[in-house]
């Protein structure tokens, strides 16, 4: 080939180091550096005047293609040239060959245009493996892009966004316990007697308050319970005003903080300053233990009075403890409910075993007394009272969202800090959700604000509607907290709705007390009618029809079947019993095992494989007459 | 008279699976084929021609292998795939129909080929 002046020179022969760089892994396993990978000396090989050859470099090198792919697609455009120069020749023969090769340059057009083109083309004929790979490649970088960009605006609204504290529910709710009379209110009498009341002392702690005569330390007792007049004598007048009166506080009452300083040099929590609007689940109740307190004093009076046959000192007891159980139970918190129905079941207990101990010890007076008191606990219905428990989820939401002013809002940093520190105070973000920086993301997962607050009341809805059910209709009812234990079980519904499962608590066993005092309460009802009616008659009664309606409006119902309660004669004392969580009548027959589990409502299937797989502990009735008085001996403590 | 860019990029294809359909070819010898056939009206230059057979390659309607031609040069040829044969006869169908409709339209006043031979 005649070659103008200008054509590049023939290639040199190229390096090591450039043939390793340019040979193919198959040609390397072979022990062969062909280096057939080097485009460019495809190129100079063709030997093309120098446009031609220029022209090539510039489209193959701008492709950036793989290198087996520049190699053909140089080797192609090579041939091309070559082509063309050759047909110039022949075609033309004697023209002026840098004419020719201008030619060829024109007829091939933009290189810059080829290259993109090309590349293009070349890049469609790759393998689909390759293909799919960069598709999938692109895609995640679009996530990921796209991701940040979300990651940057759930980051800012999590830590720019504070939530907007709207009402202080504590102030409400003190507002209507200052409106109370002072003189109705007992709370600072029961201050007092917290003070006057010094705790059992250590030889009693054991068996007290049920310690029988016969125990060693009943001397103690009786000592302490001297030593405790003027406290019960505040109790008594405690008791008998109208309301408690305790107002909403996160501080622990001074008075109450330095009696316990005094008795326990160890305690030394200091006296908080109470906030101007504490969040709800922050207030403490310290008098709920100390009237715990206060009705174990009252039980071991009462029993005391009892064994002096001091009739007039035991009704006054029974009365101070039903009145206390209601100034227990007065408050937005569940627990204060809680406590109030186990201080009245106590009550109802003391009652029943007195009356079994000493039958004769009341009067008939005294006795229709204790049963109307009774019967007029929390109204005649002992319930647990649940309004409290929206104000107390209220108050954490406002403490944890924005708030938009239309009912919406999201979830910020310090309401989560808000949050977590309910549960645990040491506890901190990274604990809970991973590293700090995946904290923003709970913006994204965790319900907003009005879709917290509509399920919230969804499910409190439910469990008000069940609040108000007998037992006996649990069965035909969804039970108050299986949608909660869905929310928990679900790893995903338990981040979305993360505040109702961590704040929301256990309401069916909290609904099932309320109704075990109601049987409790009726059991004690039907008891004392039946001691009237044998005073009366001389005997007992062959059925519970035959007290009505002299003795008992009527005879109360089972609470797990709804039909009324059982009643038998056995050796000429009378029996009383609810069928129980088995529903089945075992004729008034407890449980064998001393661990026995009848009070405890379960799904009608629950019960029957419980019964089947224990039935020590769960064939069996419910015995709510007589309740024995079995005080503690002290020769099984050892 | 060269055809608009959007009408070459329709008739491109067409063209150079019509010739590849008769035998292999390589491709300074489809630029010429066709500059010749068409006197120019399908003439393309070699950075449009090159990218339209990779495309063709990737989809399977031709493929490419290396000979040594006669005058002892390797040349990469091109040859019509049975993809490629079917692309070619429903492409063929629908530009007949097309050349129908233009014609019944009055745009093309005589066939096709004839047209462009008179350009």
């Amino acid at each position: 080939m005649n070659r103008p002046d200008d054509a590049p020179q023939p290639p040199s022969e190229p390096s090591l180091a450039h043939l390793a760089a340019t040979t193919p892994a198959r040609d390397w396993t072979r022990g062969k550096l062909t280096g057939s990978l080097d485009w460019k000396r495809v190129i100079a090989r063709a030997d093309l005047p120098e446009p031609l050859a220029e022209l090539v470099t510039e489209v193959v090198g701008r492709s950036r293609l793989w290198r087996s792919e520049r190699v053909d697609l140089a080797g192609e455009l090579c041939a091309h040239f070559a082509d063309g120069l050759q047909a110039g020749t022949e075609t033309q023969p004697g023209s002026d060959s840098r004419a020719a090769v201008e030619q060829l340059v024109h007829n091939f057009g933009d290189p810059k245009k080829a290259s993109v083109l090309i590349r293009r083309a070349k890049k469609r004929g790759r393998h689909w493996t390759y293909r799919a790979f960069v598709h999938a490649a692109q895609g995640l970088g679009a996530i990921l892009i796209a991701g940040f960009f979300l990651y940057a605006v759930l980051a800012w609204r999590f830590y720019a966004g504070e939530p907007t504290i709207a009402r202080n529910f504590a102030a409400e709710y003190n507002e209507t316990i200052n409106s109370i009379p002072e003189s109705d209110r007992a709370y600072d009498l029961y201050i007092e007697a917290s003070i006057a009341l010094e705790p059992p002392p250590e030889s009693l702690l054991k068996a007290w308050p049920n310690i029988a005569p016969e125990h060693p330390a009943y001397q103690d007792a009786t000592a302490y319970l001297e030593r405790s007049a003027r406290a019960l004598s505040l109790i008594h007048e405690a008791a008998a005003r109208p309301r408690l009166g305790a107002t909403l506080s996160n501080a622990t009452d001074p008075r109450i903080t330095e009696m316990l300083r005094e008795r326990h040099p160890q305690h030394t929590e200091q006296s908080q300053e109470p906030e101007e609007n504490p969040a709800m689940v922050t207030i403490v109740l310290p008098q709920l233990g100390q009237m715990r307190a206060m009705y174990r004093l009252l039980e071991f009076d009462a029993h005391t009075a009892a064994r002096h046959r001091q009739s007039e000192q035991v009704v006054q007891d029974i009365t101070t403890m039903l009145g206390l159980a209601e100034h227990a139970a007065e408050g937005p918190a569940l627990i204060s409910s809680l406590v109030g129905l186990a201080i009245s079941t106590g009550a109802i207990w003391t009652t029943s075993q007195i009356i079994h101990e000493y039958p004769d010890l009341f009067t008939d007076e005294q006795l229709r007394e204790l049963a109307h008191r009774h019967a007029a606990f929390m109204d005649g219905v002992p319930r647990v009272d649940l309004s409290g428990e929206r104000w107390f989820f209220e108050d954490a939401v406002q403490r944890v969202y924005t708030d938009d002013g239309h009912g919406n809002g999201y979830i910020t940093a310090e309401g989560l800090r808000h949050l977590l520190s309910l549960q645990n105070p040491a506890a901190d973000l990274a604990e809970q959700f991973g590293p700090q920086p995946l904290a923003p993301l709970s913006t994204a997962l965790i319900a907003n604000r009005a879709d917290m607050t509509a399920k919230y009341d969804q499910l409190m809805t439910t469990i008000e509607r069940n609040a108000e059910l007998p037992m006996w209709e649990y069965d035909s009812h969804d039970r108050p907290n299986t949608e909660v234990n869905l929310l928990s079980a679900d790893p995903i519904l338990r981040t979305r709705y993360f505040p109702i499962v961590m704040l929301m608590p256990a309401f069916e066993s909290a609904l099932q007390t309320a109704e075990k005092v109601v049987q409790h309460r009726d059991g004690l009802l039907v008891g004392i009618a039946l001691e009237l009616y044998r005073r009366e008659h001389g005997t007992y009664p062959d059925t519970l029809d035959a007290l009505v309606p002299v003795f008992l409006p009527a005879v109360p119902p089972d609470r797990f079947t709804g039909t009324p309660l059982n009643y038998a004669l056995v050796d000429s004392e009378p029996r009383l019993w609810s069928v129980g969580a088995d529903r089945n009548d075992d004729g008034g027959v407890i449980p064998a095992s001393n661990r026995a589990d009848v009070h405890r409502w379960v799904p009608k299937d629950q019960a029957r494989l419980n019964e089947q797989s224990d039935p020590d502990r769960y064939d069996g009735d419910w015995l709510l007459w007589p309740i024995l008085y079995e005080p503690i001996t002290g020769e099984d403590e050892e | 008279m060269r055809i608009e860019r959007e009408l070459m990029r329709g008739a491109g294809p067409i063209a150079v699976l019509t010739l590849l359909s008769a035998r292999e070819m390589y491709g300074y010898e489809l630029v010429e084929t066709l500059a010749a056939r068409t006197e120019g009206v399908l003439a393309m230059g070699q950075s449009t021609l090159y990218p339209l057979l990779y495309n063709l390659e990737a989809k399977g309607m031709i493929e490419a292998s290396w000979h040594e031609a006669d005058n002892g040069r390797e040349r990469k040829y091109y040859r019509l795939t049975g993809k490629g044969k079917k692309r070619l006869k429903a492409d063929t169908e629908q530009w007949n129909r097309l050349a129908g409709a233009m014609q019944s339209l009055g745009v093309l006043s005589t066939p096709l080929l004839a047209a462009g031979a008179q350009a």
